[in-house]
């Protein structure tokens, strides 16, 4: 049983997509939907809320995929399919309420990926500025400080530092990755410093 | 608190997108307390599998299941044409002398052009046998067995006409791929016509298509049925499509048993 997607693995994603583009198969092209098929349809899960829908919508962004394909150069594969599959929701929803202006709540369909690259970057740069961490990890918000001390010193599950702090699951989810990208974004800025 | 235990490396790790397998385990509780720590951290940090999971939560792990498995049988169906397309194309590729490269020209306009043709060779066999004589009919019988070698070497129209379709489907050109796959005039152009009219909200035409295809005997048959209850789900006509669940429910043998049972229950949630 593979427990984990790697992008690497051999064909590559971006292996699978020159392929596709050299013969437009849809053999690679089929590889590399089957590799993310259950978190396409998982999104448009959360984002549409019933099941014929998100079904459909994975057959929508399968087929999508065909063209976009050939008309994007994709680096990242999995942020650009993340992107695909929640504009594809937002058009859905949008047809089902009949709404033609751009919704306000757009932003949460907006992918904020931390490239690893950068992250690796990081780690190699400021492995040693224990200090600087310390000094990020209190300008947190309290929410936020508690939990990923929680998660990561205590080392302690989403289940766990909800029931040690009195929050819910989601807001637990939410100061973590709330936090951890605060965290991000004030290391990323104290680097170029 | 052991604020010195803190490094970037700990908070910063490197996690890597989690598999179906591990994700449906995860939302079951079925995982270890480390497995769930490695998942919990890539949930922090990848807004994919966050949104997935949520998804896989909002559903349940059976019916989500159900869910990859019909749209797998979708994909699947739809590839096994293309890849006769493909097969296919490499074929005349290496037989030039009996469709030169063709392969991108339009269908419609080719077959009546052999049609022609073959009408003319076909005159010209009947006069050269009407004026007699051995030679003759030498001719005659060389130009026989070279038209029927050619038709031989030929597509049927159906398989060409769904070759087109296939193709057509999959630039996402479902309308017109929807009246070559109806213009094949089998089973299996029937209920790919139904699910291009489907997926273009034409609930009336793909109702149709899966009627007609339902009412055939064929390997589509089964799958027109179910096809045609989630039409009628798409119009509100839910008490039909219970109906129709229903009846493939109560059928073991049904291939789309478990697809029917899974619509069912979500249907009943609503």
């Amino acid at each position: 049983m593979g427990l984990l997607i790697d992008p690497k693995t051999d064909p590559s994603d971006l292996e699978l997509i020159a392929a596709y583009k050299a013969t437009k198969s849809t053999v690679p092209l089929g590889e590399l939907f089957m590799r993310y098929k259950h978190l396409i349809m998982g999104a448009c899960m959360k984002f549409l809320k019933h099941s014929s829908e998100a079904e459909d919508a994975t057959m929508d962004v399968y087929i999508e995929l065909h063209t976009k394909l050939l008309e994007h150069e994709v680096k990242n594969f999995k942020s650009w399919l993340y992107t695909l599959t929640c504009r594809h929701c937002l058009m859905k929803i949008r047809k089902m309420k009949g709404i033609v202006e751009v919704d306000a709540d757009d932003k949460k369909f907006e992918s904020v990926f931390m490239e690893n690259h950068v992250i690796e970057h990081l780690i190699g740069e400021m492995q040693d500025e224990t200090e600087v961490l310390q000094t990020a990890i209190a300008q947190l918000k309290e929410g936020q400080r508690e939990c990923i001390k929680l998660f990561f010193l205590k080392e302690l599950s989403y289940k766990e530092v909800a029931d040690n702090t009195g929050l819910d699951l989601g807001q637990v989810k939410s100061h973590l990755q709330n936090g951890k990208r605060n965290l991000f974004l004030y290391l990323t800025e104290a680097l170029k410093d | 608190m052991d604020q010195d235990q803190y490094t970037v490396g700990n908070l910063f790790a490197t996690t890597t997108c989690i598999s179906k397998e591990m994700m449906l385990l995860y939302v079951d509780g079925q995982l270890t307390k480390s497995a769930t720590r490695m998942v919990e951290s890539h949930l922090i940090d990848c807004e994919f599998c966050d949104a997935a999971l949520e998804g896989i939560q909002a559903v349940g792990t059976k019916k989500f299941e159900a869910m990859l498995e019909t749209v797998s049988q979708r994909i699947e169906s739809q590839q096994s044409n293309t890849h006769a397309t493909e097969e296919k194309d490499n074929v005349i590729e290496f037989r030039p002398q009996v469709m030169p490269p063709v392969a991108k020209r339009s269908t419609k306009r080719f077959i009546p052009m052999m049609s022609i043709a073959a009408s003319i060779i076909l005159l010209a066999v009947v006069a050269i046998m009407f004026m007699g004589g051995d030679s003759a009919s030498g001719i005659a019988d060389q130009n026989f067995e070279k038209l029927a070698l050619k038709t031989r070497s030929i597509e049927t129209p159906s398989e060409t006409l769904m070759q087109q379709a296939s193709g057509l489907y999959n630039q996402g050109n479902l309308k017109e791929a929807a009246e070559l796959f109806i213009q094949a005039g089998t089973a299996e152009g029937q209920f790919d016509a139904g699910n291009c009219y489907y997926q273009l909200g034409q609930y009336d035409l793909a109702e149709a298509q899966f009627k007609a295809g339902k009412n055939v005997e064929s390997t589509f048959q089964e799958k027109s049925e179910y096809y045609l209850a989630l039409t009628y789900l798409k119009t509100d006509r839910v008490a039909e499509a219970k109906s129709i669940l229903e009846s493939i429910v109560a059928n073991e043998d049904n291939d789309y048993a478990k697809k029917a049972t899974a619509t069912l229950a979500d249907v009943n949630d609503l």
